[in-house]
């Protein structure tokens, strides 16, 4: 039976947002959105941060992270906010956080922001592509293929026919050979809604038109990282 | 260099697989050590996919009481799902454990819990994925030493054949004490595999099977088993802990990312079970009542609920409601629960227990229905089974939880129990008819707006240690007939009536009285595509009767004949506390359709009170 303490409990339709950046690498990159925001959400339990919890039938904290990325990317600024029913010292709340979760998922810093998560509208990535090929010579294949406005991404879904293109974001993109068998791509790509992409649509792209996958002894031979969140004017967004 | 190429070729594939989290390890209170500082490495597999094993409470508490040793380092491994173990092999990764991410064979010794007859072939599959040979014979001095736990090891010789030893009953302080055997053997240079399993066979609950010989008569029934030296018990006493509220508890479960099971926090009130019902293994072998306090498990949740932050607390033994201080339980719980909105869950609830008071406290109502288990249609069949339960507990219950607001009520029932008739079969319809009955009677202010109630029947699977252990299965198409035959008799548009797949419970049977000539054909299931079992959507009844055809074994000799009274059972090495006089008075009680007490009334002498322990209710201990 729901208690009517539960049902009268007081209802602020303004709680405070205390946004939290934090990392997630390493072995942290499996972990799905879904199992991220479990994981926060008794992490915040566990942390006794006062969670302004939601006012249904079955209350829980309320959570909001920024935009989503795909299992096994990794990235150095995610954002979450947690809406709380009074105001914390925010270090306070992050090092109580920290202690709360696992060691690879750390909470960078802690603040009340002035804007909201959907202002971010870019994200900038690094990819990082081991490959058995001569790197220059791949890097000059990307290149010339990521400065193609056509550059499309095709069978997307198993069985469906679908296709994106890719090439109209990734103009900026930087292409450098790090090494004889390595090679490190950098690009801007969106993550407002309507605009979003996901840089692994770009790989994929870059392995249908030049195969360079093929044959690789791993399955997984690149790995993407988000290096930082930028606002419309592509400027870090806090 | 070896490990870094091994996690590389590991990370390469996880990107393509389902859930890649399960495979890496890293969660909140995993329990990492430092390799130089431990003498025994020990690895406890669960052989089901990670989802599945993170919830089992058995393995959380032995991982907590291995590493509670400072000289022990349990890691904990668990079968990849049937995507990643292709992979695996496609790309020669082996499995490893998730702590450190090194492969089984680095591991002195192995634990692997056997919580269901139809994991045997995922078990024998991990073993393939971890290249270590199946039989233990073909394992050297080089193999780590394989222990098997768990209910199934009640009746383990079908996988006598691939395992060093068995922990018989329950293993907080065995799997310990067995650790410092090996450990204190490889200090004194006196470890040889032979020489560890001998000293094994001579400590408490410890079944080397390898050490005693087994011998049949002409007609393929069991004539003896011989032990091979004179200073190895003739009979394996299981282990208890006698008192609970002194017993290692996991108030650090590991906390997994992704979502299990049974995704919430875990108190384990009591052990065994007042109720004998005939057909139940658990209720037996997990005798005597052992209760724990009040006070012990109030301070318990606390500490879970803190170091975990779950919104859900269940209650957990055989029977929630038989539990002699539920009321001052739930009392003390709700006291600081329902503020922080935790919610309280009882599953395995008896409807002659089962209270408005009781459905008050458990605020498990936006959570859908509740279920019960009345397991037999008419009276003269529960009587049979001794369940116990009369239909006006069952409707009582049910109009209790109507009244609640719920909508939706489950019940159990079993078919193809001893002396069924299709009369029993009609009373399962009725009885359903009658539930949603109820409903209607319920005031309108009171009850939901629709009312479903679903029949879920399983077929009986005749178990070691239970007063039909001796009883034939009845043949596969009767077992089938029958359902059929309930299916028509259920008409009530309101009633849903779901049945388990009879040939599942066929070959579950064959496993569960199964002897060690089942070995070989449990060795094609694991490899032959029959590893995931106990998934329904992987389990092939023609492979299993191949696999039968085979290696020469006749599946009716194990599942369908009615064993002799005076037959050596496979399982007669083993004594789980209640005696085998004792389920043969309630075989011939369950005959003359006559009901036996439960504890709380009235000692019955099964026996069980032998093993000691702080019981709850055996007067012979008072």
């Amino acid at each position: 039976m729901v208690s009517e303490e539960k049902v009268n409990r007081p209802c602020d339709n303004t709680p405070i947002r205390l946004r939290f950046r934090f990392r997630k690498v390493g072995r942290l990159r499996y972990v799905s959105h879904l199992e991220l925001v479990r994981t926060v959400s008794k992490a915040a339990t566990r942390a006794g941060i006062p969670c302004w919890f939601t006012q249904g039938f079955n209350p829980v904290p309320k959570i909001v992270f920024g935009t989503p990325m795909s299992v096994g990317m990794e990235s150095e600024c995610e954002f979450v906010e947690l809406r709380l029913t009074e105001r914390v010292e925010p270090a306070d709340a992050l090092e109580r956080l920290n202690a709360a979760t696992p060691a690879e998922l750390t909470f960078l810093e802690a603040y009340y922001p002035d804007n909201k998560l959907t202002d971010q509208c870019f994200a900038q990535y690094e990819v990082l592509v081991r490959t058995d090929k001569n790197a220059e010579n791949l890097a000059a294949a990307f290149r010339r293929l990521l400065s193609d406005p056509n550059l499309t991404c095709r069978n997307l879904t198993h069985g469906k026919a679908s296709e994106r293109v890719v090439g109209r974001q990734t103009g900026d993109a930087t292409v450098v050979a790090t090494g004889k068998n390595t090679l490190r791509l950098t690009m801007t790509l969106g993550t407002s809604q309507g605009e979003f992409l996901n840089p692994d649509y770009v790989m994929i792209a870059l392995d249908q038109a030049t195969g360079f996958l093929e044959g690789s002894p791993i399955e997984n031979a690149y790995l993407i990282r988000r290096l930082a969140a930028l606002d419309k004017d592509k400027k870090t967004f806090r | 260099m070896e490990q870094m190429d091994r996690l590389d070729r590991l990370h390469g594939i996880l990107k393509s697989v389902s859930e890649p989290a399960a495979y890496v390890g890293g969660e909140l209170y995993e329990v990492k050590k430092d390799k130089a500082d431990v003498k025994v490495r020990n690895a406890t597999v669960f052989p089901e996919i990670y989802s599945i094993g993170m919830s089992n409470l058995g393995m959380r508490i032995l991982y907590e009481c291995l590493n509670a040793a400072p000289d022990v380092w349990c890691e904990r491994v668990f079968a990849p799902a049937p995507d990643m173990g292709e992979k695996m092999q496609e790309y020669k990764i082996p499995l490893t454990a998730l702590e450190s991410g090194d492969p089984l064979t680095d591991f002195d010794i192995v634990g692997v819990t056997l919580q269901y007859e139809m994991c045997y072939p995922t078990a024998l599959h991990v073993f393939d994925l971890a290249g270590i040979p199946l039989y233990s014979r073909d394992r050297g001095e080089e193999y780590p030493i394989i222990v098997g736990g768990g209910p199934c090891t009640y009746n383990a010789e079908p996988v006598a054949d691939f395992f060093d030893v068995f922990s018989i009953g329950e293993g907080e302080d065995a799997l310990v004490e067995l650790s410092h055997l090996y450990r204190d053997m490889k200090e004194a240079g006196t470890y040889t595999k032979a020489a560890f399993l001998h000293a094994a066979a001579k400590l408490p609950g410890f079944y080397v099977p390898s050490l005693y010989d087994v011998s049949y008569n002409d007609d393929g029934t069991i004539r003896a088993f011989t032990p091979l030296y004179d200073d190895i018990p003739m009979k394996i006493t299981k282990r208890i802990i006698g008192n609970l509220d002194d017993a290692p508890y996991p108030l650090k479960p590991v906390i997994p990312y992704s979502e299990t099971v049974h995704d919430r926090i875990v108190l384990e009130l009591y052990r065994g079970c007042i109720r004998g019902c005939r057909f139940c293994q658990a209720g037996m072998v997990y005798r005597p009542i052992r209760e724990k306090s009040p006070e012990k498990l109030c301070e318990q949740a606390r500490c879970l609920y803190e170091n975990t932050g779950y919104d859900e607390i269940s209650l957990i033994s055989l029977s929630t409601s038989d539990y002699s201080k539920i009321d001052e339980l739930t009392d003390k719980l709700l006291s600081w629960t329902d503020e922080r909105n935790v919610s309280l869950s009882l599953p395995s609830l008896r409807v002659d227990s089962f209270t408005k008071e009781l459905m008050d406290r458990i605020s498990g109502v936006r959570r859908g229905g509740i279920t019960f288990a009345p397991e037999a249609g008419t009276q003269r069949l529960r009587d049979v089974i001794n369940k116990n339960v009369r239909e006006e507990d069952l409707l009582r219950a049910v109009g209790i939880a109507y009244a609640a607001g719920k909508e939706s009520v489950k019940l159990y029932f079993m078919q193809g129990l001893p002396t069924e008739t299709h009369e029993d079969l009609c009373g399962i319809a009725k009885l359903a008819s009658d539930a949603v009955h109820v409903f209607y009677e319920t005031p309108k202010e009171q009850r939901g707006r629709n009312v479903r109630v679903t029949v879920s029947v399983s077929c009986f699977v005749p178990k070691p240690f239970t007063a039909f252990q001796w009883e034939g299965q009845d043949p596969l198409e009767v077992l089938q007939e029958k359902q059929l035959y309930l299916k028509d008799q259920i008409t009530d548009r309101k009633v849903v009536y779901h049945y388990h797949d009879a040939k599942v419970s066929r070959v579950e049977a064959v496993l569960a009285r199964g002897d060690r000539r089942l070995a070989p054909s449990l060795v094609l299931a694991a490899r032959e595509g029959s590893a995931y079992s106990a998934w329904s959507e992987h389990f092939d009844y023609d492979k299993w009767m191949d696999y039968f055809a085979r290696t020469g074994v006749d599946p009716a000799f194990y599942a369908n004949r009615t064993f002799g009274l005076d037959e050596v059972l496979p399982w007669d090495l083993i004594d789980c506390g209640v005696t085998k006089d004792y389920l043969k008075r309630e075989r011939a009680r369950a005959y003359a359709e006559k009901t036996t007490p439960s504890c709380a009334e009235h000692c019955n002498g099964c026996g069980a009170d032998r093993l000691g322990g702080n019981t709850r209710w055996c007067p012979k201990k008072k």
